[in-house]
């Protein structure tokens, strides 16, 4: 091991120490110099300055270091890690062992900071955490936030997150998610998801946390992401999550008239969401959604209900609106690509469902449609739009057989 | 249509050992799914025998515990993840015979769940692509029988969505790495009826954009690895003709670094072995010459697979 990596490993362990360090960021060895240049006060003297840079608990790392420190760290680590958790443990009744133990931690808090895909170490901590209970889930959570502040979708600080919570859920909290915890959660997704576009991971905490909710939470956080959305209407993981709360309304004991509510106000502001911005997949796909519950959950029974204004028949002269109002730009050509995909998705569910709704009189008068628009709009796709068209063709035919 | 650089590919694997740069040393932890997508490459392209098997073989073999399972590295916990890598690298090789086949299969039954899920290690973490691993693995080392399959079939068809493709959890997103786990689990455990093959395919052919390549959920930009985890899942429920195949091919191509070999996620970035990886398999799914054929669902040369489950003799014993 490399001298130099001893050294610095030693500065980094004490500068983590610090609880308090809420970001962390790899910088090239200019930008450090010029973050030393610009601050009067720096948080840690001791630190070698063409490494580190620490200031309002704010932590920058040379990307030069990067190698030393980390091979320094990981050997460290898996020293320490063989004799106090692997196969050759000592017993842990031996004098000292709480400072082995809190010397463990301090390393394993270096390793995922230098490295978060470091999942062993992550693991180390899981495993401390059972063995002394000296791990609060508070420092496990910050932790995680402090990782996922330079490095936010990295699967392992989400995981152990979803660990920690789990684990004090069931302890402290007697089963129940306090509301205070979930907003916490709340806040920090939308702070990461602001920055790091499209991020999977980000979207999956929050299906995940639904499941803790209540169905007036889940109304209430409906409400609360919609400004968020409006502003993001290409994140499809933030409408999969509004997908996540209204499939789990609607097997919770929620009454249905709520959900119908929630539902109807959704398709309004999701037609006016595509009607301002043209051409977005993430939309349609939403309104997808919506048709299905309809479908599903909110077609009339008895059909007389809905004579002269058949709700398939909205949603495609909805489409049909879309398509005329469209300029012969890209986005315009998406935007009728996807209309038009939306109104097979319609005739493919009214069909699936087989319901009452006069299907043979909308085949004829839309497919062909469809099929042409599809051809023009979204031509290296046909094998696709060929394909459906048979199979919406031969459900039929099955049907007048 | 530029061409597939085969020997520059192949130059670029055997490069990737010596590495010591940052980015290899930050991912030691996951070096044996490295070596498999590495190896199942040199396999496609033809040069398997050029890599040192007795060495990579000796270091797997290093990186198996007590309970079973293998981690991705000397050292590090044990994970299904690599657990399976471990047991396609010996598939590969004719080596299934090195390993003790019902300590493996203990491991991964006893990460069973109630609900038919699998967590992907002690820590509890539960995921579909997990169910993949599982499943995948037990079929290859023919223990099928230690877990029950009916519950492990049951709970990802649980993870399906309105739109037909598959979560990570009931109720998680679609993804096109996710539903390639979720089919392949249920083709390999008897349950590809739980699929709307028809929704399926629809949702995974709208995941071609107009360079040709494919993205992995709405609105993202495409990437190379989709070309395996949308077309093998589309060729596992018979709907691969419904993608612009010429269009995906050449995206694949271009993809290539010409120089020093190798294939990044889209034209002109990076490249590394995970999209090597990927993109000769999608390649070699659209039936290129002068690859081997791949099979959707285990991810092994279809040799490979057909060594596994249709011959009957021994392997020789070697000298």
């Amino acid at each position: 091991m490399e001298e130099g990596g001893v050294a610095l490993l030693k500065q980094l362990t004490q500068i983590l120490s610090d609880q308090l360090i809420d970001e962390v960021g790899y910088v090239h060895p200019s930008q450090l110099a010029k973050l030393h240049e610009g601050s009067t006060h720096v948080d840690n003297a001791v630190a070698d300055p063409s490494v580190f840079w620490c200031g309002e608990h704010k932590l920058a790392i040379s990307t030069q270091a990067l190698v030393p420190l980390y091979n320094s760290a990981k050997s460290s680590f898996f020293s320490s890690h063989q004799t106090l958790l692997g196969k050759s443990k000592h017993s842990f009744h031996g004098s000292g062992i709480n400072e082995r133990f809190q010397e463990l931690l301090s390393l394993t808090r270096v390793v995922v900071v230098l490295n978060p895909a470091f999942k062993t170490a992550w693991d180390a901590r899981k495993c401390i955490f059972g063995i002394l209970s000296v791990v609060s889930p508070l420092q496990e959570l910050q932790l995680s936030s402090l990782v996922l502040s330079f490095n936010p979708k990295s699967e392992d600080a989400w995981a152990h997150r979803r660990w920690t919570i789990c684990s004090s859920v069931e302890s402290l909290f007697s089963h129940q998610i306090p509301e205070h915890l979930l907003q916490e959660e709340f806040k920090l997704v939308a702070m990461i998801a602001d920055r790091s576009r499209m991020n999977f991971c980000a979207w999956r905490h929050c299906c995940w946390l639904v499941q803790w909710m209540s169905p007036v939470q889940m109304l209430q956080e409906l409400q609360t992401w919609k400004s968020w959305a409006q502003l993001h209407v290409a994140e499809s993981s933030c409408f999969h999550f509004r997908r996540c709360i209204f499939e789990k309304l609607l097997t919770d004991e929620c009454p249905l008239v709520k959900v119908k509510d929630a539902w109807l106000e959704e398709l309004n502001w999701i037609k006016k969401l595509i009607k301002l911005y043209i051409g977005r997949e993430a939309l349609w796909m939403h309104q997808r959604f919506l048709f299905f519950l309809w479908v599903h959950y909110f077609k009339p029974t008895d059909p007389a209900e809905s004579i002269g204004h058949p709700f398939p028949l909205v949603e495609i002269s909805f489409a049909n609106s879309c398509i005329e109002s469209c300029g012969d730009d890209e986005d315009g050509q998406r935007q009728i690509a996807y209309a038009s995909t939306f109104k097979l998705w319609v005739l493919w569910k009214c069909k699936e469902s087989s319901t009452w709704f006069d299907y043979s009189m909308l085949k004829t008068r839309e497919l062909f449609n469809i099929e042409q628009l599809l051809r023009s709009k979204a031509a290296y796709q046909k094998a696709l739009w060929e394909g459906l068209y048979e199979r919406v063709k031969a459900r039929s035919d099955e049907e007048t057989c | 249509m530029g061409e597939l650089s085969i020997a520059k590919h192949v130059d670029y694997i055997k490069s990737l050992d010596k590495k010591k740069d940052l980015e290899t040393v930050l991912t030691e932890h996951l070096r044996m799914s490295g070596a498999y997508w590495g190896l199942t490459s040199m396999d496609m392209m033809g040069h398997l025998e050029e890599m040192d098997k007795e060495a990579i073989v000796s270091w797997l073999l290093r990186c198996q515990h007590e309970s079973g399972g293998f981690s991705g590295n000397i050292d590090h916990d044990p994970h299904v993840l690599y657990t399976l890598s471990a047991v396609q690298i010996l598939a590969l090789y004719d080596e299934l015979d090195v390993i003790n086949k019902d300590k493996v299969a203990a491991y991964i039954s006893q990460l069973q769940q109630e609900d038919g899920s699998f967590a992907g290690d002690e820590w509890g973490e539960i995921d579909t692509r997990f169910s993949y691993c599982a499943i995948c693995c037990l079929s290859l080392l023919k223990r099928l029988e230690k877990i029950n399959l009916t519950k492990a079939v049951e709970f990802v068809a649980a993870c399906k969505n309105f739109d037909g493709g598959f979560g990570c959890t009931p109720g998680g997103e679609s993804h096109a790495g996710q539903i390639f786990c979720c089919v392949g689990a249920l083709a390999i455990g008897g349950g590809l009826h739980h699929v709307d093959k028809d929704l399926l395919g629809w949702w995974l052919c709208e995941r071609q954009v107009k360079s040709g390549g494919l993205n992995g959920r709405p609105e993202k930009l495409p990437d190379v690895c989709y070309s395996w985890w949308v077309l093998s899942s589309l060729v596992m429920i018979d709907r691969a003709h419904w993608i612009n195949k010429d269009k995906l091919k050449q995206f694949i191509l271009d993809c290539q670094d010409k120089e020093h070999g190798g294939i990044s996620d889209r034209p002109d970035d990076a490249v590394d072995v995970f999209h090597t990886y990927f993109g000769i398999a999608g390649l070699s799914l659209l039936e290129y010459e002068g690859l081997k054929p791949i099979d959707p669902a285990y991810a092994l040369p279809v040799d490979v697979v057909d060594r596994i489950f249709y011959s009957c003799e021994k392997k020789q014993p070697s000298h």
